[in-house]
């Protein structure tokens, strides 16, 4: 008998969403005008569809970050692309031709390695111990048998492990939210947290304390320059696969900094 | 009796055998996949003459490397999410095949003109997911593409469906590309299906 009864709760419990999705279903059947079926797709691929994307429905779900700023990011948008097209990549295009791709590899090595203290200092803050150990080796062994971080020699042989850490992850570890987005002009997306935590960041990169200001902002310039000329055409494909480039950009830019958070 | 029960068991022992054997030949989502990834790049190491034809004709070859691997019906439907419902089967055939397309050029357009033998890929780990409610298996297949020094980390999330496992979703850098699109096919809830079909249409055009 309790048996008997345990099976109808069970049944009572799940019966609901069985009816609901049988509902729309019959509506999606009187909506089919055509009864073509070539493309591989049929009714089962449905059903499981139902669940195959719950965990992305709950994605949805969280509060996606407000862009209270629109038509201000949307020009900055349009901007940078123009930025992108008339001045960034052909002046990267040119820089490709006449310096070999292993040394601008190895400029963009070197760049990265002179982030260390960003990424050292936030891997301690966010309590990353073994993370902030791997960075101080990487540091150090690619800064001297890597030729000032020229060649990655530390992750290539030592099978050391970057722990890419910065001040907008430690804000986010600390369950401060984004804020809002925006979209800096040349920078790029960010939001209002991240921005924030750049501002912070910047007090310990190395390259904020070169002398003149022009020096350091040309450095910079350089370092976006040379790490473009590695990544050309990456744009250009991510706008061709996109229906709304704008919401794209703001989708990536938002995922790619959730889950890194989470990491 | 005794023949009757033994002639029964037989077919079972029988039935139990050929199943063990069909579950032993089914592949790993990881083989799987990186059957297909060398296939692919096979072609794209192969020279081709720069005329639009001969690049149509790979892509075409391609893209029929990319159907057998990807489940290009199931990556729609979640790209399109709650949008889907409101397509009737003729619209979501329609909108499927031209998705692919429009998917599968915008990463071959980038290939064009690039030099794909010092493409590496190291596969990583393969991390079996929760099944969904219904029982369909998952799996995340991680890899590190190194092409021109950088390297760019790309996980295969996969299914399994027919007895063979197929990708529903890539997720480069951390972006998932079927969130990608959900973003922004959600904000197109106004738009009827054949605005959205005569849309991917002129991406193809």
């Amino acid at each position: 008998m309790r048996i008997f009864f345990f099976t109808l709760l069970i049944l009572v419990l799940a019966l609901p969403p069985a009816w609901a999705q049988d509902k729309d279903w019959d509506k999606d059947q009187s909506l089919v005008v055509d009864q073509v079926h070539d493309q591989g797709y049929d009714e089962e691929d449905d059903q499981d569809m139902g669940d195959l994307f719950e965990d992305y429905t709950q994605a949805d779900e969280e509060k996606s970050v407000p862009d209270p700023i629109l038509g201000f990011n949307k020009l900055m948008y349009r901007f940078n692309d123009k930025a992108y097209f008339w001045v960034f990549k052909p002046v990267a295009k040119g820089y490709g031709r006449v310096v070999p791709q292993p040394v601008r590899v190895g400029i963009d090595n070197m760049f990265y390695n002179l982030m260390f203290p960003v990424r050292f200092v936030n891997s301690l803050f966010q309590g990353k111990l073994k993370g902030a150990g791997s960075e101080l080796g990487i540091f150090t062994v690619n800064s001297t048998l890597g030729l000032l971080g020229f060649f990655p020699v530390a992750q290539d042989h030592f099978n050391l492990k970057n722990s890419k850490e910065d001040l907008g992850q430690t804000f986010g570890v600390c369950r401060i939210k984004e804020g809002f987005y925006i979209v800096l002009p040349i920078l790029g997306p960010t939001t209002l947290r991240d921005l924030v935590g750049d501002v912070g960041d910047w007090f310990i990169t190395p390259l904020s304390y070169v002398t003149p200001y022009e020096a350091s902002l040309g450095l910079k310039a350089f370092e976006s320059v040379n790490g473009l000329s590695l990544r050309l055409g990456f744009y250009e494909s991510f706008n061709e696969a996109a229906v709304d480039p704008y919401i794209a950009m703001k989708n990536a830019y938002i995922q790619s900094r959730r889950q890194k958070i989470s990491q | 009796m005794f023949r009757k029960s033994l002639f029964v068991s037989l077919i079972v022992l029988a039935l139990i055998y050929t199943g063990v054997t069909a579950a032993g030949a089914e592949e790993s989502p990881g083989a799987v996949l990186k059957r297909s990834i060398d296939n692919a790049i096979i072609i794209l190491n192969q020279s081709v003459e720069p005329v639009q034809e001969a690049l149509d004709q790979r892509n075409q070859r391609l893209f029929e490397i990319a159907a057998e691997v990807f489940d290009f019906p199931s990556l729609t439907m979640g790209a399109l999410g709650s949008n889907w419902r409101r397509f009737n089967r003729a619209e979501r055939n329609e909108f499927i095949d031209l998705f692919s397309h429009v998917v599968a050029n915008s990463y071959f357009s980038q290939m064009e003109g690039q030099d794909f033998s010092n493409v590496v890929i190291d596969f990583g780990e393969t991390k079996m997911l929760q099944s969904t409610s219904s029982g369909v298996k998952r799996a995340d297949i991680e890899s590190i593409v190194t092409h021109n020094g950088t390297k760019t980390p790309v996980v295969y999330r996969m299914l399994e469906k027919n007895n063979t496992w197929k990708v529903y979703d890539v997720i480069i850098e951390n972006v998932s590309m079927v969130s990608n699109y959900r973003e922004q096919y959600k904000a197109r809830f106004m738009d009827s299906p054949q605005k959205m079909i005569a849309e991917l249409k002129e991406k193809l055009n």
